[in-house]
């Protein structure tokens, strides 16, 4: 059993109208006979049956259309009544049936089709519907053609432009800022500092909406940080805005606590010449070490990257007693005890509790007290010794995604170390790229106390101990 | 208003201008008694007799050259090049006797031909017969071009085309002439100068003519169900090339996509990126994209062919691309 579709006979065919049936119902036809003629949007074709059999059953009557694809007859089994038999042998096929009848083209002499234009049109097309047919009988592709605007990858033709919109390619050292034609236009109307503004284009370019969202963020009232700080792991700070004072401003009092950091910063800042030094440190082992010492001890015993960096710092404080030193009123006093004061920011305070001989503790006395100290200091329940006798202090802003930044030294100290965050890069290594967690630390320096070179060796040693962290553990 | 297909709005213009104006006849390839190889032309030998509806010999540089001497003579051809890619052998006649002639003639003569062609690929025809050249013409001065991609558009333009008094270059697409949409009745004209938005949008400017103003359609209404606001420009006017919606869109929207079924190299996106960037420079947030066909002669190889033309993914993913959503 063969069903007859209705062919594609043009590429721009929708449907095409059955003219005449050239088999009767009941009729026994061979594979490639005449079967039926069909007006296309084109021409007038006649289609041959593709298969051998009796056809069983006209669907689509003459005088009415069809879609492509749509079944307009039915030949079920082979000619002569023996059904399902395959088609015929290809030594029967029409061209070579003597009793072929009607008066097909195909019979024709070719002296005939000559002096007949429209036979050689008519070749055409039947040809034509034949190609169809076979792709249609092939696989019931619809489309024998190049087929629907199905494809749902690029092709070839927009690869070439995408290639330039996804040019890679970031900010360096001394090359010129990235910005669009527009944005660079806005943000002069605007008076947006383009340094300020992070680009969200491809390869970092500064767009249009960069230029309005910092616009924006400019004209908004002053925000305050309501979140609660540990240094463990905070949650990414959420920004609320407040109210906007009705007068054209709000005065705000300062704690007691807070005019005291207020002071002692301005102290510090002014009165200390600070200079800065810094340097990248690979902490790839750090995070592996941390990582195997977590997973061997209590929960309540982890350590924090943190605790590993206070370790490190304090080990080689040991060794540069001068940077563990104060400036004091024209001489400087260098310490004895290594006390290491942990900056800890709070929504309304900065405080500064002291985690004292850090140099003689384990990492885990240092964790287990660091913790202690940082949560006696968040409930208001410090000592006032908590937060006395520091000789070196850290300030640590990595938690909140902050690259590298320099810090205010802490009085008395003459140096303080600023941790920015881990980040993961891509990093040379023997001649290869590889994959590998670095952070910035700088360090500001009281230049009354200790000086460049001793500043840099001392950083060295931080280097050295929290890239070869076993030493911290021993 | 009716809805008809490209084909047949084509037909309609022909018809009404025949009737309209005596001068007017048509030559070319098949055009007559078989009624064009689109079927364009059906019906119109029937009703306008061999004298106006000339079937002629396969030689494009007679085809041209004849219509350009009736032309001169006063009369108003409108010769059919059965495809754009046939058109190379009369390329002289096109660019060195019609482009030139008025010019050269101190304005003393006029030529005023309309040259109907269709190009576009995507059929399986090979490299022969897949290609999109209208960039070509459209370089010269003297010429005409357009290539409209609406039935409406593909009738108002056509009418105008023969009314016009230089040498039109009247690009069809072989993939459009069974597109339907509505046309308005009798005198419809269209101007030969004057691009169009198709669609309004607000996020990113797509640019696009003949078959691929249907495709940056489907892609802008597919856009839209991600929220991304694409609007269409109808570049139908090629030469003289009108930038005004254009520009005026990228100052809105600050992308551009260009879409176009020839090759992206010296294309019509080239053109239409170099006047943005002199006109509306300061407007961009992003490099134009230029999208077109692969830089090969059309494959015939079914699959190789979609990814070599244009189609609507390539639209959709390049617009995502520009507003950094992919």
């Amino acid at each position: 059993m063969a069903s007859v579709q209705m062919p594609r006979l043009s590429d721009s065919m929708e449907t095409g109208k059955i003219l005449r049936w050239l088999k009767k119902e009941g009729e026994d036809v061979k594979k490639g006979e005449p079967l039926v003629e069909i007006e296309s949007d084109k021409a007038n074709i006649e289609v041959e049956a593709y298969a051998s059999g009796k056809l069983s059953k006209i669907v689509v009557a003459e005088g009415e259309s069809a879609p492509i694809g749509a079944v307009i007859a039915e030949i079920g089994g082979a000619a002569g009544g023996s059904a399902e038999k395959p088609a015929a042998p290809q030594g029967q096929a029409p061209a070579a049936e003597p009793e072929q009848k009607g008066k097909a083209p195909a019979a024709e002499s070719p002296r005939a089709q000559a002096d007949k234009p429209e036979a050689h049109v008519e070749q055409a097309e039947k040809a034509m519907a034949k190609t169809a047919q076979v792709a249609s009988d092939a696989g019931g592709e619809q489309y024998p053609h190049g087929g629907p605007d199905d494809r749902t990858e690029v092709g070839a033709a927009a690869q070439a432009a995408l290639n330039v919109i996804r040019r890679p390619g970031g900010k360096e050292n001394g090359e010129r800022l990235k910005v669009s034609p527009v944005a660079r236009r806005l943000a002069e109307e605007q008076n947006v500092d383009l340094n300020r503004v992070k680009g969200t284009g491809p390869g970092g370019r500064i767009q249009k909406e960069d230029v309005e969202a910092a616009a924006q963020q400019s004209t908004r009232p002053v925000a305050t940080v309501t979140r609660e700080a540990t240094a463990a792991a905070p949650a990414p700070a959420q920004r609320q805005a407040t109210p906007r004072p009705t007068q054209e401003v709000e005065v705000v009092e300062l704690s007691k606590l807070q005019t005291t950091v207020a002071m002692r910063l301005a102290q510090s800042k002014f009165s200390a010449p600070h200079f800065y030094v810094t340097s990248e440190i690979a902490m790839d082992d750090a995070v592996h070490l941390r990582q195997m010492f977590n997973e061997a001890v209590d929960k309540s015993e982890a350590i924090s990257l943190n605790d590993l960096i206070v370790k490190a710092v304090a080990l080689a404080l040991t060794k540069f007693p001068e940077v563990n030193a104060s400036w004091a009123d024209g001489r400087i006093e260098r310490k004895r005890d290594i006390n290491i004061g942990i900056a800890v920011g709070l929504p309304d305070r900065l405080i500064v509790p002291v985690l004292k001989n850090a140099d003689q503790k384990s990492l885990k006395e240092i964790a287990v007290e660091s913790k202690q100290l940082i949560e006696r200091a968040r409930t208001n329940r410090a000592a006032a010794q908590d937060y006395m006798g520091n000789t070196f202090s850290i300030s640590n802003l990595g938690m909140y995604d902050v690259d590298q930044f320099t810090a205010i030294i802490n009085p008395p100290d003459s140096g303080i170390l600023a941790i920015g965050a881990i980040e993961d890069k891509a990093v040379v290594k023997d001649g290869q790229v590889i994959p590998g967690k670095r952070m910035r630390v700088t360090l500001s320096v009281d230049h009354r106390v200790f000086y460049g070179v001793t500043a840099a060796q001392f950083l060295q040693e931080v280097k050295r101990l929290l890239q070869s962290p076993m030493a911290l553990v021993l | 208003m009716a809805v008809l297909a490209m084909r047949d709005a084509l037909n309609q213009a022909l018809r009404e201008e025949m009737k309209r104006d005596q001068a007017v006849f048509l030559l070319g390839e098949d055009i007559g008694l078989y009624d064009g190889s689109f079927k364009v032309t059906r019906g119109l030998m029937k009703e306008f007799g061999e004298m106006r509806v000339l079937d002629t010999p396969i030689a494009e540089e007679i085809i041209i050259g004849t219509a350009i001497g009736a032309a001169m003579s006063g009369l108003r051809p409108v010769a059919e090049m059965m495809t754009v890619n046939f058109i190379m052998v009369a390329m002289d006649q096109v660019v060195n006797a019609a482009a030139h002639i008025r010019y050269m003639f101190g304005g003393g003569t006029k030529v005023p031909l309309v040259i109907r062609t269709p190009g576009g690929g995507g059929h399986q025809l090979g490299a022969q017969h897949s290609h999109s050249h209208e960039n070509w013409f459209a370089h010269v001065p003297g010429l005409k071009v357009v290539a409209p991609g609406t039935p409406a558009d593909a009738k108002g333009m056509l009418k105008s085309a023969i009314r016009d008094d230089n040498p039109v270059m009247f690009i069809e697409n072989e993939g459009t002439y069974a597109v339907k949409g509505e046309v308005p009745d009798g005198e419809h004209l269209v101007p030969l100068d004057k691009n169009e938005v198709k669609r309004p949008g607000e996020h990113i400017t797509i640019c696009a003519h003949s078959r691929m103003l249907i495709i940056a359609m489907d892609a802008a209404a597919e856009l839209e169900k991600e929220g991304i606001s694409a609007e269409v420009v109808d570049m139908r006017a090629l030469r003289p090339l009108d930038m005004a919606p254009v520009i005026e869109s990228v100052k809105k929207t600050s992308r551009l996509i260009t879409v176009e079924e020839g090759w992206r190299s010296y294309g019509v996106g080239s053109e239409i990126a170099s006047r943005v960037y002199e006109e509306a420079f300061d407007y961009l947030d992003a490099p134009v994209a230029r999208i077109g066909a692969a830089e090969v002669p059309a494959p015939y190889n079914k699959r190789l062919e979609k990814i070599a033309f244009p189609g609507k993914a390539d639209v959709i993913i390049t617009a995502k691309a520009l507003l950094g959503k992919n």
